[in-house]
This record gives C-alpha cells, structure tokens and sequence, in this order.
C-alpha cells in the first residue's frame, strides 16, 4: 500500500465536500475514483496536495501529506495535473518542463553564476530528460513555444509531462480524458499506460469516460455526496446497485 | 540642444525605470503595488546620510550599508507586514501601503528633523564633453554613474530571472503561485526574494538621485510618482515596458520642460501618458486581457 487515506474531511464554510473519507491505494496500480458531478473526487485531491485545508491523515511512504506544507509534496513523490490545465501559460512548453525539475536541483545560484562542473553536469542531464519526456509525449517539436499558443490537447500532455519529469512515485491525473475525442483519448490511453510501465509509477485517476476507466483500471473507488459508497474490481463496480443509484437516480423513486 | 535635452532625458528616465521595475518586480510575485516604495529607499538614504556625514565612514562603505538596509526592509514590510493579511483585498492592500508611507515619512521627521541634507556626489570630476558639428553635449560625471549603474543593474536583473533557476521559479510563482508550490517551489521564499530585490533597488535609486534632491523625508515623492507612471505606461506587469516607459517619460519630460513651460512639465507629460494610455489602456508592452467565455 501506497498511499492510505483516513477519515479525510473537507469543510467550505458549513459545507461539507468530503465526508469521513478513507481510501487505500496499493502500489504500483491503476486505481480511479469515480463519481456524479460534485460528488467530492477533485476536493480529494486538493486536500491530498493541501490545496484545500482538511482533517483527517492520508499516509504516503510513512509521510501524513495533510502535514506538510504544499510545496514539500512533490518531494515525496506525489505530482498531478488539474482539471482545468494549470500551466505556466507565458512560459515556453520547455520552461514548464523544467519547472517541473526545480525540486530536485541540488546546485545553488553561485553555482549558475560560476558555471561550475556540477551546474553544468546537473543542467545537461536535466535538458536530457527534458528532451526524452518531449519525445515520448510527442511534443519535442513545441519545446520552444509559448504554452499558450498550443491547442487544449497538446496542453494537455505538456501538464501530464511537467508531472511526469518530477519522476513521481503516485501520479495523480484530474479527468484527463475531458475534452478529448475518441481518437486522442486512445493515444492519451496508450501513453499513459506506457509511462506508468516505464517508471513503475502509481496512478490515481479522476475520469467520467467509463469505457476507459473500467479497461485501464485495478481498482475503483466511487464517491457520492462527499462519501464513499463502493469499491472494487471493475467488474464488481458495474454489478454493484448503489453505484448505478448514484449515477441513474433511485429507480424506486420513480416507481413509487 | 535638443541631444542634450535627450540625453539628460534618458538618464533621469533611467532612475524611473528602475523605480518601476522595482514596483514591477514586487507587484508581479506578491500582486501588492507599494505605494510607500520610495519611502522606503527614502529611509535608506538618511541611512547612508548617517553613515557617511554623522558617523564619518567611508562613501562605498556607507552605500552598500544603506542598500543592505533597504534590502532589510524589503524584507521586513513584505514579511512582517504585508504576509499576514494577504488574503484582504487588494484596494485594502494599496490603502495598508499608503499607512506605512505615512509611518515611514513620520519616522524620518522624527528621527532626522525635517533639514534638508546635502550628501555629495561620488564622482566629482570634470563632466563628459562631446562636441559634434552643430553642437555639444555635456554629462556631468555623477550622470554617467547613474546611467553606469542602472543599465548593470536592468542587465544582471533581465539574466537572473531569466537564466537561473531561482529567476525561472520566482516567474513561476508569478504566474500561478499555487501550482508553483505543488511543483516544489518555495513559493514564500520566492516573495521574500522579491521584496529583497525590490527594497535594494528602491534604496540604490534613492542613493542615485539623493545628491540632486537632497535628503528629506518627502525627497522620493516624484521619483515615486513618475515611477508608477513609468510601470503604467509600460503595462505594469512587464520588465521590458517598465524600462522603455521610464525612459521614455524622462525624454518626454525634459523635452517638455525645454521647449514648453519648465513649470508646467510633469503636468504636460502625464498629459501625453494619459493620451497614450487612452489610445492604448494595457500600456506600451501590457498584453490585453483576452477571456474565454
């Protein structure tokens, strides 16, 4: 196990988004967390990378994460994308890449006003994994263009890039597949699936498009009103009856 | 004549530009526009007032001590002060600024009195004397240290944010401060650097203009004012714009000043920026706000 999530709750103001939530991640898998619209799955995630202030503890490799301060979470290995893409959008697809480096530099500035040996061994291997995540994302030849003036799909690799590069343990990806038509979501799909492979990362999804949640996942977790009302395999998750209440309304209801 | 009026142009634009970026540089990291910005290099000046003509040490010593000092401030405004009600709204921010100009004004009345004091120039020498056929262009030495100094300090600025990593992040955090932290960055510490950078600039203007101006506590008031008006002119989020709209304003206004009226020059060029910034509202490098609906 991963990632342990107990007893996560998430208050706005007398609202409560997340209710006494508790999940496991096992490592190295697949795992997505579904759910209606407003059911509480990105309010998870915030509180997990302390976007949002929360209660409860969420244990990832020995570190309760709603301890520590945000810019510390990437350090233990946890990277994510957004919903809404949140890049850097005037800085070039490059920059944004190599912001994504910027916790693990171990030089210091005097180093880069110096150009001393471990600056510049450091730098040739950072722009080498630069270049070889652009490769593998297809995006090598946008590197020297504004975020900006890419379309929304392309933007979106370079987001998934700039969390991949901080060579994550638990890659947390918000609906990466919205927006997307069918062709694009299979490429996506594929790149993900190779990625997770290549670095033995674990992931934890987001996503509304069943078909490509119940094909690429181990595990699902389905979330209700700020709860969570089910968990399994895939095959357990279609069978399962409160999950397709949640999803198709309370059939009793109209029967009635 | 109107090459002299140039050049004198360009250098006390030169003081505005730096002002601005310092304004700039602040604004963009930590969203506050410091309305007591050049009370604090204002402070720093008596610093070195005190250093170098009450105590008696030597003139670059004293400088870099007053510039240390306005690094200091920086330091403390944006920490102690400005942190801990970041969440209140930005007009709110603005009027917390104008109560520490008004602070730091009244301080310097009561720690220095209200004499204006003279501090010399560091360099004294005969002026720089160009003649071209039609006619003659002097600079006094002190001018062409302060062009000297600006132009490295615009330089190392322009390299370190956009070399270093350090540069790279701060820029990050002025784009988007939450995702900057969920990349690792310390995105406190980056305000504090900026602060930092802005303080021992605001101080360094400060200093240049302190042999002209004299030192009082009202000394930076129109270095203040034409260095907003430069970052507005320049779009007020931009280094570049900060940089060409001061030095365009101290052209405008010598030439102004030359040619029109001496006393009617910071009214006549405000008028000119007004009329350039109704034809052009986001500044000369300001990017228009487009938004997807």
């Amino acid at each position: 196990m991963i990632l342990s999530i107990k007893a996560l709750s998430v208050k706005f103001k007398g609202l409560i988004a997340v209710n006494n939530f508790s999940m496991d991640v096992e490592k190295e898998s697949f795992h997505s967390l579904i759910g209606p619209n407003g059911a509480g799955k990105t309010t998870v995630v915030n509180a997990l990378t302390r976007v949002v202030p929360s209660t409860g503890t969420a244990f990832f490799e020995g570190f309760d994460l709603l301890k520590m301060p945000p810019h510390r979470i990437i350090n233990v290995g946890v990277a994510r994308t957004f919903q809404n893409l949140e890049l850097f959008k005037n800085l070039t697809v490059m920059a944004n890449l190599f912001i994504g480096t910027i916790h693990k530099i171990n030089y210091n500035f005097l180093d880069e006003v110096f150009n001393t040996r471990s600056y510049k061994s450091e730098q040739s291997k950072t722009l080498q994994s630069i270049i070889e995540i652009a490769e593998m994302l297809g995006i090598k030849r946008y590197l020297n263009m504004p975020v900006s003036s890419l379309p929304y799909g392309t933007q979106k690799l370079v987001e998934i890039g700039r969390a991949v590069i901080s060579r994550p343990k638990l890659l947390i990806l918000d609906e990466p597949f919205a927006g997307l038509n069918d062709q694009e979501s299979e490429k996506l799909k594929e790149e993900i699936l190779r990625i997770k492979g290549l670095y033995a990362i674990t992931i934890l999804m987001i996503e509304h498009d069943m078909k490509i949640v119940m094909s690429v996942s181990n595990k699902i977790t389905v979330m209700n009103f700020g709860e969570k009302i089910a968990e399994g395999s895939p095959s357990e998750i279609i069978q399962n009856r409160k999950v397709a209440e949640a999803y198709l309304g309370d059939r009793s209801y109209f029967r009635s | 004549m109107v090459f002299q009026q140039i050049i004198a142009g360009i250098i006390t634009g030169s003081l505005y530009a730096i002002v601005a970026l310092g304004l700039v540089i602040a604004y963009k990291v930590t969203g506050v526009m410091n309305f007591a910005y050049g009370y604090m290099g204002m402070i720093s000046a008596y610093i070195f007032f005190t250093c170098f003509s009450m105590v008696g040490m030597n003139y670059i010593l004293s400088f870099f001590i007053a510039i240390a000092f306005g690094s200091f401030v920086g330091y403390a405004v944006e920490r102690g002060l400005l942190r801990p009600v970041r969440n209140i709204s930005p007009a709110s921010m603005v009027i917390i600024t104008l109560g520490l100009l008004l602070v730091l004004e009244g301080v310097a009345l009561q720690i220095w009195g209200n004499n204006y004091q003279q501090i010399p120039n560091l360099l004294n020498g005969l002026p720089l004397i160009l003649r071209f056929n039609g006619g003659i262009i002097v600079i006094p030495q002190q001018n062409l240290l302060i062009l000297g100094v600006v132009t490295a300090v615009i330089i190392a600025l322009i390299l370190y944010l956009n070399l270093t990593f350090q540069g790279k992040a701060m820029r990050a955090v002025a784009q988007n401060e939450e995702i900057a932290k969920l990349m690792g960055i310390n995105s406190s510490l980056m305000m504090s650097i900026s602060w930092i950078i802005s303080g021992s600039i605001g101080a360094l203007a400060a200093l240049l203009v302190a042999p002209q101006t004299f030192v009082y506590p009202d000394m930076m008031l129109n270095l203040q004012i034409m260095g907003f008006t430069a970052a507005v002119l320049g779009g007020f989020e931009s280094i570049p714009g900060s940089i060409i709209g001061g030095i365009s304003i101290g052209i405008i206004e010598n030439l102004v000043g030359t040619y029109i009226s001496t006393n009617l020059k910071t009214t006549f060029s405000l008028a000119i920026i007004v009329a350039i910034l109704i034809v052009k509202p986001e500044g000369l490098l300001g990017s228009a706000k487009a938004r997807r609906v």
